[in-house]
C-alpha cells in the first residue's frame, strides 16, 4: 500500500470538524466533495497550514508545524480562486518571477518556462497583461505558477466552479498530465461531482464525517446517499444507475454515444 | 409590462430586445454581466430603453434604477459592518429609502426569503454561502424592486440549496410579481429554471425565445459554441443516430420510462 503523504489526524475545529481523520496517498489524485458548508475550503486551509491546528496535520509523517514556512511553500502549492493576487503586469513576467526563488540552474528554469507555455497554450499570450485576462485564464495562470515550481502536493479549492465544461476539461487534462508525468499529489475539492470522475480516489464528507470513499465510479453509484445529502449526480452516472436498476445496462457508461449504441444496437 | 431595448450600445455591445416582465429570464454567453447591468440601468449605454411606456432619460434614470435590484455573484463584505441588521440599515441609508417602520420592513424582508428573525443578529462573515445569497436578496427586497437581476445566482450552491433558491425566486415571481433576470453559462440550470432565454455572442443577442424551444436547436447552438443541457443532448443523439421515437423531457425519470418503452 502506498504511504500517505499528508494526513489529518483527529481534528476538531469549531463545529465544522469533530475528531476528523483523513489520509492522502502519495502520487494520487484525490477529490473531495460534499454539500455546502461541509468544510471543503477549511480542509484545504488546514492542510496547507493557513489555519493552524496543533499536532493534527502530518506531512511526510512529521507535524506540519515542524517544517519551515519556506519549505512548505515550496513543496505545497495551494489555489483558492477567491484569493488570487498578482505582482507583475504580464504572464511572462509573472512566470519568471515565480521561478526566481526556486533554486535551479538557469537552463532548467528556461526549460520549465517553455514547458508551461506549451502545456498551458500560453504561446500567443506571453506578453498579455494579466488584468486583461478573463476569470478562467486567471485561474489557469495561477495553476501555471503553481506547477512551474513542481510542488510535491497541489491543493486546489473548487477551481473549476465557475468554468464551462470545455474549460473544465482543459484544466482536468492539464492536471492529469502533471499528475502522471511529474507524480504530483493532487488534492482537489469540488462541488460538482462531474469533476471527480478523472481522479483516482474520491472522498464525500458531510457533518464532519467521511460518508463515502473509494474510486469515483464506486462512490458515485451510491445515488441515494449522494442525493440525500444534497449532491447532484453527473447526468451520465445518474442515467446509468437508473438504467441499471431496470436491467437495461450492466455497467456505468460515461460516454453518451456509447450509451446510445448499447441501448439501441 | 415590457422592457424594450433598441440598439443599446455600450463599448462593443449592441443590444435590441423586448422582455416581458413577470417572467424568469436567463442570459447566457460571453461577458453577460455587462448586459445585466445595462438592462438594469446600473450601467448607462447609448440607445433607447423603455420601461413600459416610459423612455429612460437622464431625468428619470434614477427613478427607474431604484425599481431594480442588482445582486452580484458574491456578497460584498463591508469591513465596518457586522450583523445582518447593520447591513440592512446601511442599505436603507445608501439607497435613501423612505421606510415608515424599518424594523418591520427588515423582519418582513427576512420572512419573504424564509429566514427567522434571529438572523438580524447574525454576523454576516459567519454566514454560509447559501445564507449570504438569501441575505443579498433580503437586502434588496427592502427597496421593493419590480425587477431582480442576479449574477450567476446558483454558482456556489449544491443541488439542495440550488432548488431552494429557485423556489424562492419562483415565489417572488408568482406571489410578489417580480421579474427575475439572471445570467449563467450553466445550460442545465438555464433549462431547469428560466422561461425565456437570451443567447449572447460577440456582444449581441444572436437568438432569443422560450428556453425549452431554444434548447431544441441543438445543431445551431453547438455550432455557435453553446452548451446543451445533457438531458436534451442525450435524447437528441438517440433520435438522430437511432431514429428512436423518444420525447424531450425535463426529468431524467421520464427519459428512463421512454427508453424502457423503446428499447
Amino acid at each position: 500500500m502506498t504511504e500517505s503523504i499528508i494526513e489529518i489526524d483527529n481534528l476538531s475545529f469549531y463545529s465544522i470538524f469533530k475528531e476528523f481523520t483523513i489520509k492522502f496517498k502519495k502520487n494520487t489524485f484525490t477529490t473531495i466533495s460534499g454539500p455546502n458548508n461541509c468544510g471543503k475550503t477549511t480542509l484545504i486551509r488546514i492542510l496547507d497550514g493557513q489555519i493552524k491546528t496543533k499536532n493534527t496535520v502530518k506531512y511526510n509523517q512529521k507535524n506540519l508545524e515542524e517544517y519551515q514556512i519556506t519549505t512548505l511553500s515550496e513543496k505545497i502549492q495551494t489555489i483558492i480562486p477567491t484569493e488570487i493576487t498578482w505582482i507583475n503586469e504580464t504572464i511572462e513576467q509573472e512566470l519568471y518571477y515565480h521561478l526566481e526563488n526556486v533554486e535551479l540552474e538557469q537552463t532548467v528554469k528556461k526549460e520549465r518556462y517553455k514547458e508551461i507555455i506549451k502545456q498551458f497554450k500560453w504561446t500567443t499570450y506571453q506578453n498579455k497583461k494579466i488584468k486583461q485576462l478573463n476569470s478562467f485564464q486567471k485561474i489557469k495562470l495561477q495553476l501555471s505558477l503553481s506547477l512551474i515550481k513542481k510542488p510535491e502536493i497541489l491543493l486546489l479549492d473548487d477551481i473549476c466552479n465557475t468554468m464551462t465544461k470545455k474549460q473544465t476539461k482543459e484544466i482536468m487534462d492539464i492536471l492529469t498530465y502533471y499528475h502522471q508525468k511529474e507524480q504530483i499529489t493532487i488534492i482537489m475539492t469540488t462541488s460538482n461531482l462531474e469533476n471527480t470522475i478523472k481522479s483516482d480516489y474520491l472522498y464525500i464528507i458531510d457533518n464532519s464525517e467521511i460518508i463515502l470513499q473509494g474510486s469515483p465510479l464506486e462512490v458515485l453509484e451510491k445515488d441515494n446517499i449522494l442525493n440525500r445529502i444534497g449532491l447532484e449526480l453527473p447526468f451520465m452516472i445518474d442515467l446509468s444507475v437508473k438504467l441499471k436498476d431496470y436491467d437495461l445496462i450492466e455497467n456505468i457508461e460515461l460516454d453518451m454515444d456509447r450509451m446510445v449504441d448499447i441501448l439501441w444496437k | 409590462m415590457e422592457i424594450k431595448i433598441k440598439k443599446l450600445c455600450y463599448q462593443d455591445y449592441n443590444i435590441t430586445t423586448t422582455l416581458n416582465t413577470k417572467n424568469i429570464i436567463g442570459i447566457t454567453g460571453e461577458e453577460t454581466s455587462q448586459i445585466l447591468k445595462l438592462i438594469s440601468l446600473y450601467l448607462i449605454g447609448k440607445g433607447n430603453i423603455f420601461y413600459g411606456e416610459d423612455k429612460i432619460k437622464k431625468e428619470n434614470h434614477s427613478k427607474f434604477q431604484r425599481k431594480n435590484a442588482y445582486i452580484e455573484k458574491e456578497m460584498t463584505i463591508i469591513p465596518y459592518l457586522n450583523t445582518v441588521k447593520e447591513y440592512m440599515i446601511n442599505f436603507i441609508k445608501q439607497n435613501q429609502l423612505k421606510i415608515k417602520n424599518p424594523d418591520k420592513k427588515m423582519q418582513d424582508s427576512l420572512k419573504i426569503i424564509g429566514l427567522e428573525q434571529n438572523y438580524l443578529k447574525r454576523n454576516v462573515v459567519e454566514l454560509s454561502t447559501s445564507e449570504r445569497k438569501k441575505i443579498q436578496i433580503a437586502l434588496n427586497l427592502l427597496k421593493n424592486p419590480e425587477n431582480i437581476f442576479l449574477e450567476d445566482p446558483f454558482l456556489y450552491l449544491d443541488m439542495k440549496e440550488e432548488k431552494k433558491l429557485f423556489f424562492l425566486l419562483n415565489r417572488l415571481k408568482e406571489k410578489y410579481h417580480k421579474t427575475i433576470i439572471f445570467n449563467t453559462n450553466n445550460a442545465n440550470q438555464l433549462y431547469k429554471y428560466s422561461e425565456y432565454l437570451l443567447l449572447i455572442k460577440n456582444k449581441q443577442i444572436i437568438l432569443e425565445g422560450p428556453t425549452k424551444e431554444i434548447y431544441l436547436k441543438v445543431d445551431y447552438l453547438t455550432k455557435k459554441g453553446f452548451e446543451i443541457p445533457e438531458i436534451i443532448k442525450f435524447t437528441y443523439l438517440a433520435k438522430k443516430r437511432k431514429k428512436v421515437k423518444i420525447d424531450y423531457h425535463e426529468d431524467i425519470r421520464d427519459i428512463i420510462k421512454d427508453i424502457y418503452k423503446h428499447v
